[in-house]
């Protein structure tokens, strides 16, 4: 499903040099359930932008369903990252000024689906979160929890294959984290194939298969790692 | 299309939501609209009334006025005009300024001392009373027919018939009162042309109307005229023939020009609200930067993101044209009740204005629009 050969990606932070990717691969399954683990700064985020379309790497190939993604042009882009891909990010990354139905529905309207159908496919994304109830409800008037529950909400609206979440329970209580955790076994039990990136080893452990980064690089153990 | 309402319907919205900054940055848009359609209204109906008032004497008429002082010509040089058979009547005319009085109240004016030809010649109706007749002029009478502010501050009436004031030390008997005209014949005095002759101790008249068989016939009435004066003068330079409808084009022309100017600074002043309007956009581009982010990255285009901004300037411009037009209206309607007169809104400003504010929106919203489509998600994402 998601195949990344040799990827670099290098930053420059005023004088120094990051290599945030220092030839990274990894291969995730259809339907395959992979936590991504390490320190903060050993460059997860980074690996989950480039999975996510949102950044180019400087060099390695990237293939997406079938799709080299270096070929692709901005707006192909545009059209993999509301397709195929759902975003479950840290900060839930929900728009304020929209309610939750219309949250959900945003990345229906970039596919351009009619508004009646996108409705419905909102509200049901809504109610298999839970949160059928709070549909008018603006992000801040809902807790922590449900908003992130928003958030997967709006990646199950779009029909996305791959959910890419970013520290999902990062800004929970545990109790909400659970919950949250919850939800994302039950979309992986539904055939969604799941990255999740976490520096929490409870949350990785649920996952199928758990890959660790250091300084740039992939490690298949904690003790290849050396972060033990 | 959906994704135009959509995008619409989102910056409708977030105008509405920062409310006191939308009106702030429609502002400059309003005040532009409001200058250059309340001004260019104003011009128009300013010079439609000059031209009605030019008018109604009829583009028949000509001037004519003796400019040497030594020339002395009386009434029957003028009247010998009448013998061309392009010209259907002279009225001679002798303007005395004077000051009326009536009991302790004194107000100054134009005593114009006419035949009785001239009331129709110069398109001047009677509101009541009759006219000065032939046989005033025969007896020299100290009658007069008043205009109608004359009667206004002489008599704080206008039922005036009868009446007497005393102007240049003779008192003189009101027969008639002039229509209304809101020109400067309210302020008129009409005595009989051989009583001013009396008062102003000299036959000698320097004006006249002449008025055309025809409005075909004016240019050989002009050139009668001019033939007959050089003939009674001695000298072109002696006199002068004004053509009325030259007048009238001349001022419409002047008026034009001055309507067009003063749209023209006002469309500066719209030009400065464009700015206020990229200003805003380019603070609300950098404030959204997350949003622009999340939108990217559930799949927005750019051309998407440039579309949202794109019309929310147009919004804000086309809007605030809209409340300028308002404003506009309703300010004319107030001066036209302080200034006393017909203001009609000038349709043709309104429209240009409003395709102005479009104008605006546009070009000075795209710059902010492609400065947000071009953010890369990332970057988006991570400045918060």
């Amino acid at each position: 499903m998601l195949r990344l050969e040799h990827i670099f990606k290098t930053y420059f932070v005023g004088d120094e040099t990051v290599h945030a990717l220092d030839d990274a691969s990894l291969h995730v399954l259809p339907k395959e359930f992979v936590a991504i683990c390490g320190p903060s700064g050993s460059g997860k985020t980074t690996l989950m932008n480039v999975m996510g379309c949102l950044d180019t790497p400087d060099s390695g190939s990237y293939i997406l369903d079938g799709v080299n993604i270096a070929d692709c042009t901005d707006k192909e882009l545009s059209l993999i990252r509301s397709e195929k891909i759902g975003f479950v990010f840290q900060q839930f990354n929900l728009l304020d000024s929209m309610s939750a139905l219309e949250n959900v529905e945003l990345p229906l309207i970039y596919q351009k689906i009619t508004q009646k159908e996108r409705i419905e496919r909102a509200k049901d994304a809504l109610s298999q979160v839970g949160l059928g109830n709070r549909l008018q409800h603006r992000p801040s008037q809902l807790s922590g929890g449900q908003q992130q529950r928003v958030a997967i909400a709006r990646a199950l609206a779009s029909d996305a294959r791959v959910i890419l979440a970013d520290e999902p329970t990062g800004n929970l209580d545990s109790r909400s984290g659970n919950d949250i955790m919850r939800l994302i076994q039950k979309l992986s039990d539904q055939q969604h194939t799941i990255v999740l990136i976490t520096h929490n080893d409870e949350v990785a452990r649920q996952a199928q298969r758990t890959v660790y980064v250091r300084d740039g690089r992939l490690y298949n153990t904690l003790e290849e790692a050396g972060i033990a | 299309m959906t994704m135009f309402l959509n995008s619409l319907r989102l910056a409708v919205r977030s105008t509405l939501a920062n409310k006191m900054r939308s009106f702030l940055t429609m502002l400059g848009i309003i005040i532009g609209v409001m200058s250059v359609v309340v001004l260019v209204s104003i011009a128009q109906s300013t010079t439609s009334s000059i031209s009605s008032a030019i008018a109604s004497m009829g583009s028949d008429l000509l001037t004519v006025s003796v400019t040497d002082e030594d020339v002395e010509l009386d009434a029957d040089d003028y009247l010998s005009l009448e013998d061309y058979d392009s010209i259907s009547g002279v009225a001679p005319y002798l303007t005395i300024s004077s000051t009326a009085r009536s009991g302790s109240t004194y107000t100054s004016v134009s005593a114009i001392g006419v035949t009785s030809e001239y009331m129709d010649i110069a398109g001047l109706d009677l509101e009541s009373g009759r006219a000065i007749v032939a046989s005033d002029l025969e007896w020299r009478t100290y009658t007069a027919v008043i205009g109608s502010e004359v009667a206004g501050s002489l008599f704080e009436s206008f039922d005036v018939l009868g009446n007497t004031f005393t102007m240049s030390g003779h008192t003189f008997t009101i027969i008639g009162l002039l229509t209304d005209t809101d020109s400067s014949t309210d302020s008129e005095i009409l005595i009989p042309l051989t009583t001013a002759q009396r008062i102003s101790d000299s036959t000698a008249i320097s004006t006249a109307y002449v008025e055309a068989a025809s409005t075909n016939d004016v240019d050989m009435a002009q050139a009668l005229t001019e033939y007959q004066m050089l003939l009674l003068t001695g000298d072109e330079d002696y006199y002068t023939v004004y053509n009325m409808s030259e007048l009238l084009s001349t001022m419409d022309d002047v008026m034009s020009t001055l309507s067009l100017m003063l749209g023209g600074i006002a469309a500066i002043s719209l030009l400065v609200g464009g700015i206020g309007i990229m200003n805003i956009m380019l603070v609300s581009v950098a404030e959204r930067t997350r949003e622009i982010g999340i939108r990217k990255a559930i799949g927005a285009r750019r051309s998407h993101i440039m579309m949202q901004f794109l019309i929310e300037a147009c919004v804000l411009s086309i809007l605030g044209g809209l409340i300028g037009l308002g404003l506009s209206a309703l300010g004319l309607r107030i001066f036209e009740m302080v200034a006393d007169m017909t203001i009609s809104l000038e349709w043709r400003a309104a429209v240009a204005a409003l395709l102005f504010c479009v104008i605006i929106g546009v070009t000075f919203g795209s710059y902010p629009a492609a400065k947000a489509s071009k953010m890369t998600p990332i970057d988006a994402l991570q400045r918060n």
